[in-house]
């Protein structure tokens, strides 16, 4: 674990990206958030701004006009950033993928480190993902 | 009551409307693209509807344009039906009377290639902006 990890296992702090998604992945994301499963408990929490972030999360299937968006967003985290791409529409297009709109999932733009499928994923799917990607780093 | 709406409709426009109730809270009127804009105007101006939203759809025989009023003061949803023919239709616009037809009309256009007539921005609103002019996903031509 180098010095730049070992501040980085703790307490991550989430950045939420919707890149044109049904919302209902976002939903699924805030409700860890919310006192039922309260992963804020951890310390884990929503920012504001890219700058601040720890984790990217990109919920939602990306169409055409978010791309640069998606990846100007990429750009200006400070590394070092994971990306997780959340529903099952990030991961593969879902039931999306023969769209006229789609343009490709988001591994496709932007390096991803951890896919956690569903059409919406549970909240205990979300921590289930968000745990193995702690695992990898 | 809507039963007003509906007399008020029936006693301005005569044979021009064509008035099927679905039960006491819904109404469906058909009309012809010629009277359309008549209808609509007095909905909003005589009748104080409110456009709630819009609906299109590419049948056989043509574009089939939808407006949603609502009646506020009773709770109930006049809805205004016209079919276009393809296969450039052409109507005219509610904006110029009705601001708030503005973005509604922009979206019919950019899916289904209505020219709305007197529009002030006839623009695309929500496809890509490196589509060909001609891009109108939700038609079934092919």
């Amino acid at each position: 674990m180098g010095a730049k990890n070992w501040g980085f296992k703790k307490s991550l702090w989430l950045f939420h990206l919707n890149a044109g998604g049904c919302n209902n992945c976002d939903i699924e994301l805030l409700d860890c958030l919310c006192p039922k499963f309260d992963v804020e408990r951890f310390g884990i929490k929503l920012v504001g701004s890219v700058k601040h972030a720890d984790v990217l999360m990109v919920s939602g299937v990306v169409t055409r006009k978010v791309v640069p968006e998606l990846i100007e967003t990429y750009e200006q985290a400070p590394k070092p950033c994971a990306v997780v791409a959340l529903g099952a529409c990030g991961c593969t297009g879902g039931i999306f993928k023969d769209g006229y709109n789609f343009a490709g999932p988001v591994d496709k733009h932007i390096p991803v480190d951890a896919y956690i499928p569903g059409c919406p994923p549970r909240p205990e799917a979300i921590i289930d993902g968000v745990v193995k990607l702690l695992g990898k780093l | 009551m809507s039963k007003e709406v509906l007399e008020h409709l029936r006693s301005e426009f005569g044979d021009r409307v064509d008035i099927v109730e679905r039960n006491e809270r819904r109404a469906y009127v058909t009309v012809s693209n010629e009277d359309w804009i008549a209808v609509t105007r007095f909905m909003y101006e005589e009748e104080r509807g409110r456009l709630a939203t819009a609906t299109g759809s590419d049948r056989s025989t043509g574009v089939e344009l939808l407006y949603h009023f609502c009646i506020d003061r009773d709770g109930t949803i006049v809805n205004i039906r016209t079919t276009i023919p393809k296969p450039f239709p052409k109507i005219e616009a509610l904006t110029p009377y009705y601001p708030a037809a503005d973005f509604i009309e922009r979206e019919i256009f950019d899916f289904l290639g209505v020219e709305f007539i007197g529009h002030p921005d006839p623009r695309k609103i929500l496809s890509a902006h490196d589509r060909p002019a001609d891009f109108h996903p939700m038609r079934r031509d092919e």
